[in-house]
């Protein structure tokens, strides 16, 4: 409910736009002249924060000149700040000629001759100044100057690339995203050396200033798609921005849905797959999920491993996704179903012994299917949230002993104990997370609806489903696409995988221009030596 | 407006919890029926049940404990009409009755002879519950005997029943499984005359009702297959013996496997004999008029092996196989027609002579339809050619070896 | 404007005249002979889809209701316009009654009427209320399901054995009388005739120059699986059990019995008849929406729930469903539908047909 009624209130600010009623956005005071009054400032600004960094220099370049250098401790790279900034500054000497006014040119010489650092800046504000120092850099203050200049130095600890703990693949590549937006991007661009993959850079969250890159290719993806996603981030208008979820609900299509209509992955092959294909990325600095937009139902069933492995099986992969999908979602309601309202359906025997189960089972199927698949959510959230250590325990209690006992005791019957136990395991399958939840949450309705209405209730709610689906749409393209609209070639990489050398076309629905991904068909063959040989 | 549909959705939702679950029925609230029988009793539908008592069959633990129990229990209701004594159950059963797995449904002589199955066959293909693939069986005696006799090997009798036909039909061609929705098929054509097995009991029913009796390595009294009852309209005209029944069967083509015993000659003082499986058979009806009368040639082929031979032949000659191959077609042929005349003199069809005619030739079967014995007026041609495919895996017979022993 | 594909045209187009046909024998007065009635209606219905085209055709962008204004004038067009909203509406509801009913009888017999219709509405109405373009696009995704599902049900009546063609014999027995009889104008009127609701959805396909090749490819394929399955009914259950039976199809399938494990399988043509029923009752009510819109200005959402709230008023007019049935089959199907779709349709293609030539003529004479 929480980014609903948020949602609410950036459509009402909508209206005052240019006022910025914020008050945390820093006020442009212009620096002072003074170092002095500068640094007074800063610290009154801070609150003397102790890991705001300011070292002043009574003497640098050889000459009595007044510096500051100011860092924040932890974000900026103390190493390049020791050999960089501050041994040029107070070992080396300044030409004797050099003359000391105005002061101003102690700046241009410090930023010309003395910084071994690739990036310098000037700033001018005190906004500059706190933005620098915020994302690691350094500042340089000179007494006389009301301006400065900011040395990249962003180091600090970060966590290395790992590999990726969300979804892992036995064929691909091991790397996954950090939580730092610029190692992020680099990720992506070693996979696309290409001039066209462009980035736009947003800042989002008034508090927290957090950066937000769009990454795409331009002269594949859909400009229209493009500029939909950049209009929605702008319209953004938060306090704080902590992980990619808070953007993907404000920018998502529709919001009563349990389906999807972006999603995220952790891999940057898969980020970069996606973005070949023309769709957008969205980097949020500070999280290792990247957004992908826009996405189609189908897409969600894909793993980045498909591409890896041979297309034969993973077809069928893809097939068998599908289906555990379905049964993570239907097989607890079908069960109700069958066996309260169309028990002719069952073989003779089957029925027998499930109805020699049930002898003595106190509840109706419906509360007793509903009993256990809650029983299951609470030991999958218990799970989680568990130490690491406890993990273990907690799946053998739940599972083993409370399952066993349940059965033993007489209050459930063990085919359903089979069945939620499936239906739990089918919903692990799903190679994204959020279409697993989607029929986590769908799973329940299914199950009051054919408690009420056996198998006819499931098909209207199937309906339901399908025209909901049908309806929705994923910036612009329809969420049901290639299915639905047809598209012929789109077909070879939805449900089914062909052999990379047949997959002629990018998607052709969502990225209308620049769709040729083969020159032609390259079916392999052996060369015409061998053919002659074997003859 | 999102507000309001999903107003209306909670609305529909509610309305659905507080009012549902009409239709529901708990597994455990319903007595399974695996075999109906169909008695007459003092001008009153008398219905017999056979109920599966699930905690017995499954090995399961979940409710009470298997082996002590009998597998089924018997009930019986009595009404004016089938669905009124159906109806009566539930003054003595406390589970709803469940049709839809019933696999057997028996009918005693005396209501198939003096009722008729229209009024059964009405309400069995009624309900959208009960199934139409259940078997329909005929018994001399009382219907409702049958369901009570425990059947080794299997605790649900009723399944077993059906089990034997399917088997028996397999093997010896003789019955047929005659599904509700066929036999249903058959009286209402105007065509066919319906025919349904018999089943009977032998040996003492008594003792073989009671679980003891599977504690014994040698059973009281067996279910067994019997004769074939005959239809004309929807009541029960007479009996054909097996014998009859296995040549209805060449001649309406549903031989899959049959067992021909045959003497090895004609000549031979003892009574030798040979057997002959069937493997393979077609049976064409070609039905012809000449001079005026309707003649029925039927084609019988059949391809088989020799599964016993008593005699002393040379079986790996030629002309010896062709001499058997003759013999065996000359009695099925002989068999045939003597099942023809019986059939004339009950005139019934059931070698689907009248829909072969109707078929081919509207106008002659129209003809035929005036007359009032319609069958006495068809006459049938058989030929029969078989095929001995090989003798398994001897040649000669055993019995050739022992020809010139001396001690 | 909302636009549809080709590939949405031709779903639509087979799975409304689908429908709730296969759960009926068509033309079973014909006892044997049935499935030559289906060719029969099937032909005479092709020349009926001929001239719905050459309607279309004369006004590309136009829908049935904007063309009948255009060519019967501002009276009669209204006045023919409320009397197709109407039909329109009667058909929807008479699927949304056959279909509660058929889940009554086979599936959930205590389950109120009221609420089944209900909840059919509402979903009809759902799609309705998403739009046009939703609406073929969800018909578009049912497709290849039903088709599989319909093709799977056929390969398991030929794996259990029975069929039994000879059941067809004699062919002709009566002659063709019969036929024709049973053909003109019944199975015309069900379900060929009922494309006629097609004119209000032409106008909206995207490129109308395949119109006419889509629109008749997908009546001959529904036409060829129609047939199929009326000869399978018939070859099932032959003639005599088919003429006393309520609904065939269920029956058939439930003779299905492979292996001990797949038997009584009519939920699962309950849910392929739902398909269809779900796809000709929204078609039809959303037919009947479009006319309204044009008579009334108002949005349409509005429309659509003052239409689905008298299509579920009305489908509680006939008191049972022995009389909805028969009213259906003997004075609907007689005398009623043919003025919707053929008497109204093949007046209005002479006044177009007349139209054009006048117009030519005038051309003609103007230019010399």
């Amino acid at each position: 409910m929480r980014p609903f009624f948020k949602s609410k209130q950036g459509s009402s600010q909508q209206q005052g736009k240019n006022e910025q009623p914020s008050e945390f956005n820093m006020p442009e005071i212009i620096l002072s002249k003074y170092l002095d009054v500068n640094v007074q400032m800063i610290k009154e600004m801070t609150g003397d924060s102790s890991d705001i960094i300011i070292r002043r220099l009574d003497q640098a370049l050889g000459k009595p000149i007044h510096v500051a250098v100011i860092y924040t401790d932890g974000l900026a790279d103390e190493q390049i700040i020791n050999n960089s900034i501050l041994k040029s500054l107070t070992q080396i000497q300044a030409d004797a000629d050099s003359s000391l006014d105005p002061p101003k040119q102690v700046l241009g010489w410090i930023k010309h001759r003395f910084l071994a650092i690739g990036q310098v800046t000037d700033i001018d504000t005190m906004k500059n100044l706190f933005d620098a120092i915020l994302a690691g850099n350094t500042v340089i203050l000179v007494d006389g100057t009301a301006k400065g200049i900011s040395a990249s130095s962003a180091g600090g600890e970060q966590r290395g690339v790992d590999e990726p703990q969300s979804q892992t693949v036995i064929r691909g590549p091991r790397e996954g995203f950090t939580e730092n937006l610029r190692v992020n991007t680099s990720l992506i661009r070693r996979k696309i050396k290409n001039p066209n993959l462009w980035i736009v850079d947003r800042t989002i969250g008034r508090v927290t200033q957090t950066d937000v890159a769009v990454m795409y290719i331009h002269g594949i993806a859909s400009d229209d798609v493009v500029q939909e996603i950049l209009k929605r981030l702008d319209r953004i208008d938060i306090d704080s921005v902590l992980e990619s979820g808070y953007i993907e609900e404000f920018i998502q299509d529709a919001t009563f849905t349990p389906f999807p209509t972006l999603t995220n992955s952790e891999r940057p092959d898969a980020i970069a797959g996606a973005i070949l294909e023309g769709k957008v990325a969205i980097l949020v600095d500070g999280s290792p999920f990247v957004l992908i937009a826009p996405i189609t139902i189908f897409k969600l069933f894909q793993s980045s491993e498909d591409y890896y492995q041979k297309f034969d099986i993973a077809t069928f992969l893809r097939l068998m996704r599908i289906i555990a999908f379905v049964f993570s979602m239907l097989l607890p309601s079908m069960y109700i179903a069958i066996t309260t309202f169309h028990q002719q359906m069952l073989p003779t025997t089957l029925l027998i012994s499930l109805a020699a189960q049930r002898e003595g089972v106190p509840f109706p199927a419906f509360v007793e299917a509903l009993a256990m698949e809650i029983t299951f959510e609470v030991l999958r959230e218990a799970g989680v949230r568990m130490p690491r250590a406890i993990g273990s325990a907690i799946s053998i209690v739940g599972a083993l002993v409370l399952g066993q006992a349940a059965v033993q005791a007489g209050l459930v019957s063990a085919a359903m104990v089979i069945i939620v136990a499936f239906t739990a395991i089918a919903g692990f399958v799903a190679p994204s997370v959020s279409l697993s939840n989607s029929a986590r949450l769908l799973r329940f309705g299914f199950m009051l609806l054919a408690a009420t209405l056996g198998l006819f209730g499931i098909i209207a709610g199937l309906m339901a489903m399908l025209i909901h689906l049908a309806g929705l749409r994923s910036f612009g393209i329809p969420y049901l696409i290639p299915l639905a609209p047809f598209s012929p070639s789109d077909q070879k990489d939805a449900l089914v995988r062909v052999p990379w050398w047949a997959m002629l076309k990018r998607p052709t629905l969502i990225s209308k221009k620049n769709i040729k991904r083969l020159k032609s068909i390259q079916k392999p063959s052996p060369s015409k030596d061998e053919q002659e040989q074997e003859q | 407006m999102l507000r309001r549909l999903g107003l209306m959705f909670l609305l529909l939702s509610v309305a659905l919890l507080t009012g549902g679950c009409w239709d529901s029925q708990e597994l455990n609230t319903l007595s399974i029926i695996s075999a109906t029988s169909i008695d007459r009793n003092n001008g009153k539908w008398e219905i017999s049940f056979q109920v599966v008592i699930p905690q017995s069959i499954a090995t399961q633990t979940g409710g009470g404990s298997a082996g002590s129990q009998s597998p089924t229990t018997i009930f019986s209701t009595k009404g004016r009409s089938i669905a009124e004594a159906m109806q009566n159950a539930s003054l003595e059963t406390s589970r709803k009755l469940f049709f839809a797995h019933n696999s057997v449904l028996i009918l005693s002589e005396e209501v198939a002879r003096q009722e008729g199955v229209g009024e059964i066959l009405d309400f069995f293909l009624r309900p959208f519950e009960s199934r139409e693939t259940m078997s329909v069986l005929l018994t001399k005696g009382k219907a409702s005997n049958l369901l009570e006799v425990l059947i080794p090997l299997e605790k649900i009798s009723g399944n077993a029943i059906q089990r034997i036909i399917d088997l028996s039909q397999k093997n010896l061609s003789m019955v047929q499984n005659m599904r509700l929705i066929d036999f249903a098929r058959m009286i209402a054509s105007p065509d066919e005359s319906a025919m349904a097995p018999e089943l009977e009991v032998s040996g003492d029913l008594t003792k073989q009702s009671s679980l003891d009796a599977l504690k014994k390595t040698r059973n009281e009294a067996v279910i067994k297959l019997g004769e074939l009852g005959i239809f004309r309209k929807d009541k029960l005209v007479g009996w054909i013996s097996q014998k009859d029944s296995s040549s209805v069967a060449w001649l309406s083509d549903r031989v899959s496997s049959m067992m021909v015993v045959f003497p090895c000659s004609t000549k031979a003082q003892k009574e030798q004999l040979i057997s002959y499986r069937v493997m393979k058979s077609s049976t064409k009806l070609e039905p012809k008029v000449i001079h005026g009368k309707s003649i029925i040639f039927a084609k019988i082929q059949a391809t088989g092996a020799i599964d016993e031979a008593g005699c002393n032949l040379d079986l790996k000659q030629p002309s010896v196989i062709r001499e058997l191959e003759r013999t065996i077609s000359k009695q099925i042929g002989d068999d045939v027609m003597t099942t023809w005349s019986h059939l004339q003199g009950m005139n019934v069809d059931l070698g689907g002579f009248m829909n072969a005619i109707h078929r081919k030739d509207p106008a002659t079967w129209r003809k035929l339809m005036k007359s009032k014995r319609p069958i006495e007026d068809i006459s049938l041609r058989v030929q029969v050619k078989i095929n001995i495919e090989h003798t398994n895996m001897i040649t000669k017979p055993y019995s050739s070896l022992l020809k010139d022993q001396k001690f | 404007m909302q636009k549809i594909d080709k590939y949405e045209l031709i779903a639509m187009m087979i799975l409304f005249l689908i429908g709730t046909t296969p759960l009926y024998e068509l033309g079973v007065g014909a006892k044997q002979d049935a499935w030559l009635v289906v060719i029969v209606a099937m032909l005479a219905g092709l020349l009926l889809l001929l001239v719905y085209l050459f309607i279309q055709k004369g006004n590309e962008d136009r829908n049935l209701f904007e063309i009948l204004n255009q060519h019967l004038g501002r009276i009669l067009g209204t006045i023919v316009t409320v009397a197709y909203i109407f039909y329109f509406s009667y058909e929807s509801m008479r699927n949304t009654r056959e279909f509660g009913d058929i889940i009554n009888i086979s599936f959930l017999p205590k389950t109120p009427l009221s609420l089944l219709m209900l909840i059919m509405i509402l979903l009809s109405a759902y799609a309705i209320f998403k739009g046009t373009e939703v609406f073929f696009r969800v018909v578009e995704f049912l497709l290849p399901f039903t088709i599989f599902g319909y093709f799977l049900i056929f390969l398991m009546f030929i794996v259990s054995k029975n069929i039994h063609l000879e059941r067809l014999q004699p062919v002709l027995e009566h002659g063709i009388m019969p036929v024709i009889r049973e053909a003109i104008p019944k199975v015309i009127s069900f379900p060929f005739g009922e494309v006629v609701v097609f004119l209000a959805f032409w106008k909206h396909l995207n490129n109308k120059k395949n119109l006419s090749k889509l629109s008749i490819f997908s009546y001959l394929f529904v036409g060829i699986l129609l047939l199929i399955f009326n000869l399978l009914n018939l070859t099932i259950l032959s003639p005599q059990i088919l003429s006393i039976t309520t609904l065939p199809m269920l029956r058939s399938v439930r003779l299905i019995e492979i292996a001990d494990f797949l038997e009584r399988l009519d939920p699962v043509i309950i849910l392929l008849i739902y398909i269809g029923i779900f796809v000709k009752m929204t078609a039809f009510y959303l037919g009947a929406v479009i006319g309204l819109s044009y008579l009334i200005k108002i949005s349409h959402k509005k429309l659509t729930i003052i239409v689905g709230a008298f299509i579920y008023t009305i489908s509680f007019a006939a008191p049972n469903f022995i009389y909805h049935t028969w009213i259906g089959f003997t004075r609907n199907l007689m005398y009623d539908f043919p003025v919707f779709q053929i008497w109204i349709p093949l007046g209005l293609a002479a006044v177009v047909m007349m139209k054009r030539l006048f117009s030519r003529k005038r051309k003609r004479t103007r230019g010399t």
